[in-house]
């Protein structure tokens, strides 16, 4: 008995042993190839992203990356008030990564793909996706009735038949969400119709989100006919699953904007982290953009052009991409942007 | 009598005349080993053909240098004056969307202005909107205030200015607009930057396109002055050839059609050469005249001595006879050591000033010493005031001269002659210039033979002598660049006039 116990609790120690020296042997294994880590903040779903970050692990299997979410203004602050910068930033609020080169916080990046001209700017700052702003409707509530085709329609449409309409729509809260800003404010700036047809959405009580899931929530419940302005990758996802959907493009124009991506000057990995760049707009990266994630690839997109868009979605229509130039910055003045929102949410809760 | 001093004198002479030519020679020959040794140790040959290349391309250098200077500054302003515009542009678009409202000022910022700015690619856009007290109502408020000082706030004039901003340099504009509202007017103020990078690359590009066909022009500017100055340089390298190829007798003038710029040169090269060619034939003659004559006077002293031996007055006039013949031989060899003399010393560095009046009153003394006996009659004339007859000249060569002149007038004149030496002041080719006169009243030359007697061993009359004295008159005329004149004397007998200038020529010693 005791000779037994001996034995077992001398194989014991003899494992331990074993244990203990392979460990070490296996850690500092480990530890000899410096291994570099990249911390992208993000403003995008890490559901969407999962794919290509695993997808870049792969193929440089010297780089992990450290992938944190974020919302996008939540991200601008924490980009602005963080003491270590992150190495890579990732959002779709165009504006606010403009406002980031345009301080100075990004570092150029070379020999990154070529992409369309008003997608990158300064070779600091690159678009990779490319994302149309639809029309996201209910098909059981319009099987009897037609389709709006222009804004200036649905604007009509929505003022001339309330009790169809009333407490129905849906749009992003311009003052909660700043890809959904962005977007009222291009309307604005493009459209002579944006005004009216925000006036219709406020006669029509119409309801304000924070996210585009949400919406898409609503109108396949029934619970909303229509979301103006959602946006088209996320929508098209639930679209595939779900019959009571239906999205759009509005034939008088469409707004495409781009998920842009940058390297901080502060970071301390820049290669690594231009590697990351370079991959997402690299045909693997981008690959794995269309295939891997709900977002559209921009290189592709590009090359197939409009029949791209037109393969997926309702509609035919022109498509306006929002520049990634200095002219968003007109919109982040704190007073333009009070007065816009002033008018915006006097317009939509006082119709 | 008079024959045995003139023997004494002329022995005086020879001996005088042995000695400086050996000075003269060892002066010179240590000059011509100095002249050598400077021409070896610090002149140094050099190019023309690269004098004008370095001249050519210095000047270009020079050239590109100040229009690069000019093309920078013209391109920079025109890179500013461009963006400027834009820059101001967008600051108007601004200002007038700033509105006094009752609720305070509106301030709606346009798109396009921002727009205007990001016209271009690259360039980051940094603004903001102020009051008149300084304080920033949107924007970004940390931007530089270069021109922007509190004082100088409320101003309608746009300021431009570079400033260091966020790690680059910033152009700014400052512009303002007085707002009237209902109370009072209020000043305000929008400040918009943009990045260099457009007006750098714009400046590089103007700079770029500007160099460019400079620097091309510059080149082939260059390589043609190049082949210019190799063309035009193809006529020296001809003339050259045609010296190097020539024998060492051949004295023809160059027969190549220089170009303008060095016919001067040319023509001294052939004058030179004739001079030398004329000066070896005058040696040549020379030489055989004096063979010619030595030979005959030797054969007839020969000729005397060999009568000698006769018995009698036959011997003693052949011994009178060979006395005679060996006294004019010394005579006709000291005159002709004189004349080598003359000619040999016809050099500038013989020459001094020379006081004629004294040089005259001199030999006057040393003739009239030697003529003690003789019944000629001296006279000495001098201009007044005495001490400013004085020219530059060799005195021995002169002194020599006087005395050929004074032993000939004695030689062909009667035993009651009147010899008359006479200085003048007068000009010799528009220069100040001293004439003496030697006067006899001897019979005098006839016009026909006066330029005769001047020649080498020509003697005329029965008294005549070695032929050679006249010879070295003129000799010591011309090589004083001066003048010997033969002229008759009334009622009769000779002047003989030698002119002197008061300085030689410049570049006399040259010709």
């Amino acid at each position: 008995m005791t000779l037994r116990r001996r034995s077992a609790f001398a194989a014991i120690l003899v494992l331990l042993a074993v244990a203990a020296v392979s460990f070490l042997v296996v850690g500092q294994r480990s530890s000899v190839p410096q291994r570099t880590v990249i911390k992208v903040w993000s403003a995008t779903d890490e559901a969407a992203m999962s794919a290509i970050v695993a997808g870049f692990e792969a193929a440089y299997p010297g780089i992990d990356v450290r992938y944190t979410e974020y919302n996008t203004s939540e991200l601008q602050e924490a980009v602005l008030a963080a003491r270590e910068k992150p190495d890579v930033v990732i959002s779709s609020a165009m504006d606010l990564q403009v406002q980031l080169v345009n301080r100075g916080l990004a570092s150029p990046v070379a020999d990154v793909p070529e992409t369309p001209e008003w997608s990158r700017w300064r070779e600091e700052l690159f678009g990779f996706t490319q994302e149309p702003v639809a029309l996201l409707y209910n098909r059981e509530a319009f099987s009897h009735r037609p389709l709006p085709s222009t804004r200036s329609e649905l604007a009509s449409m929505i003022r001339d038949e309330p009790g169809f309409f009333d407490g129905r729509v849906g749009t992003y809260d311009v003052a909660l969400s700043g890809v959904g800003y962005m977007f009222a404010t291009q309307d604005a700036q493009r459209g002579f119709q944006a005004s009216r047809l925000v006036e219709s959405l406020g006669r029509a009580k119409a309801k304000t989100y924070c996210c585009t899931n949400d919406m898409v929530k609503d109108v396949a419940t029934g619970a909303l006919v229509l979301a103006y302005n959602v946006i088209g990758s996320y929508a098209l996802e639930q679209v595939g699953r779900d019959k009571r959907l239906g999205i759009l493009l509005l034939s008088d124009y469409a707004l495409v904007f781009t998920r842009s991506v940058l390297v901080t000057k502060d970071s301390h990995a820049k290669a690594a982290a231009g590697d990351f760049v370079r991959f997402l707009l690299s045909e693997e990266g981008q690959r794995l953009v269309d295939t891997g994630s709900s977002l559209f690839p921009l290189v592709e997109s590009f090359r197939e052009g409009q029949s791209f868009f037109e393969s997926r979605f309702e509609g035919s229509t022109s498509f306006l991409p929002i520049r990634l130039r200095p002219s968003l910055l007109t919109w982040l003045d704190e007073r333009k942007k009070a007065k816009f929102l002033r008018e915006w949410q006097a317009s939509i809760k006082g119709g | 009598m008079r024959s045995r001093k003139a023997r004494q004198r002329s022995e005086t002479i020879g001996a005088r005349a042995a000695h400086p030519p050996a000075g003269d020679r060892n002066k010179s020959g240590a000059r011509a080993v100095n002249g050598i040794s400077i021409t070896a140790g610090e002149r140094r040959s050099y190019s023309l053909r690269r004098r004008l290349m370095g001249a050519s391309m210095a000047a270009f250098a020079v050239l590109i240098a100040l229009l690069s200077a000019g093309l920078w500054t013209y391109a920079r302003s025109s890179a500013n004056q461009t963006y400027d515009l834009l820059l101001h542009g967008a600051a108007i678009a601004i200002l007038e969307r700033i509105t006094v409202t009752p609720d305070g000022i509106d301030i709606d910022l346009p798109p396009s202005a921002l727009e205007i700015l990001a016209l271009d690619q690259e360039d980051r856009v940094f603004y903001r909107i102020v009051d008149a007290g300084g304080t920033t109502l949107t924007g970004t408020p940390d931007l530089p205030n270069g021109g922007f000082s509190g004082q100088s706030l409320p101003r309608q004039e746009p300021i431009f200015f570079d400033s260091p901003y966020s790690g680059e340099t910033v152009r700014f504009v400052v512009n303002g607009r007085t707002l009237l509202s209902a109370d009072k007017p209020q000043w305000i103020g929008i400040q918009i930057g943009q990045t260099r990078i457009a007006r750098n690359a714009m400046e590089r590009d103007l700079i770029l396109k500007g160099l460019v066909p400079l620097a091309a022009l510059s080149i082939a500017g260059v390589a043609m002055a190049r082949a210019g100055i190799g063309f035009a340089m193809r006529p020296l390298a001809g003339i050259e050839r045609d010296i190097r190829e020539r024998q060492p007798n051949d004295l023809k003038p160059l027969d190549a059609l220089p170009p303008r710029e060095v016919e001067s040169l040319i023509t001294a090269i052939n004058g030179f050469m004739r001079r030398l060619d004329l000066s070896r034939g005058q040696a040549e003659s020379f030489i055989a005249d004096v063979a010619h004559q030595m030979r005959t006077s030797l054969a007839a002293l020969y000729g005397h001595l060999e009568a000698a031996d006769r018995p009698g007055e036959a011997g003693a006039l052949a011994v009178a006879r060979a006395r005679d013949q060996a006294r004019r031989t010394v005579r006709l060899t000291n005159q002709l050591l004189s004349h080598a003399m003359v000619i040999h010393r016809a050099d500038k560095e013989m020459f001094q000033a020379v006081d004629l009046s004294d040089l005259v009153r001199r030999l006057m003394e040393e003739i009239v010493r030697d003529d003690a006996a003789g019944g000629i009659d001296f006279a000495v004339e001098l201009p007044q005031p005495p001490p400013s007859a004085t020219v530059t000249g060799d005195p021995i060569a002169i002194r020599e001269a006087l005395r050929n002149l004074v032993d000939n007038a004695v030689r062909h004149g009667p035993p009651d002659n009147q010899i008359t030496l006479r200085v003048t002041a007068t000009t010799h080719g528009g220069r100040p210039a001293f004439a003496i006169a030697v006067e006899d009243s001897g019979p005098g030359i006839a016009d026909a033979e006066k330029l005769k007697v001047i020649e080498r061993f020509y003697s005329n009359g029965p008294g005549g002598g070695s032929g050679v004295g006249l010879a070295i008159v003129a000799a010591v005329a011309e090589s004083h660049k001066g003048r010997f004149e033969l002229s008759d004397r009334q009622p009769t007998g000779l002047r003989a006039s030698i002119t002197l200038p008061e300085t030689p020529l410049p570049g006399m010693e040259s010709a």
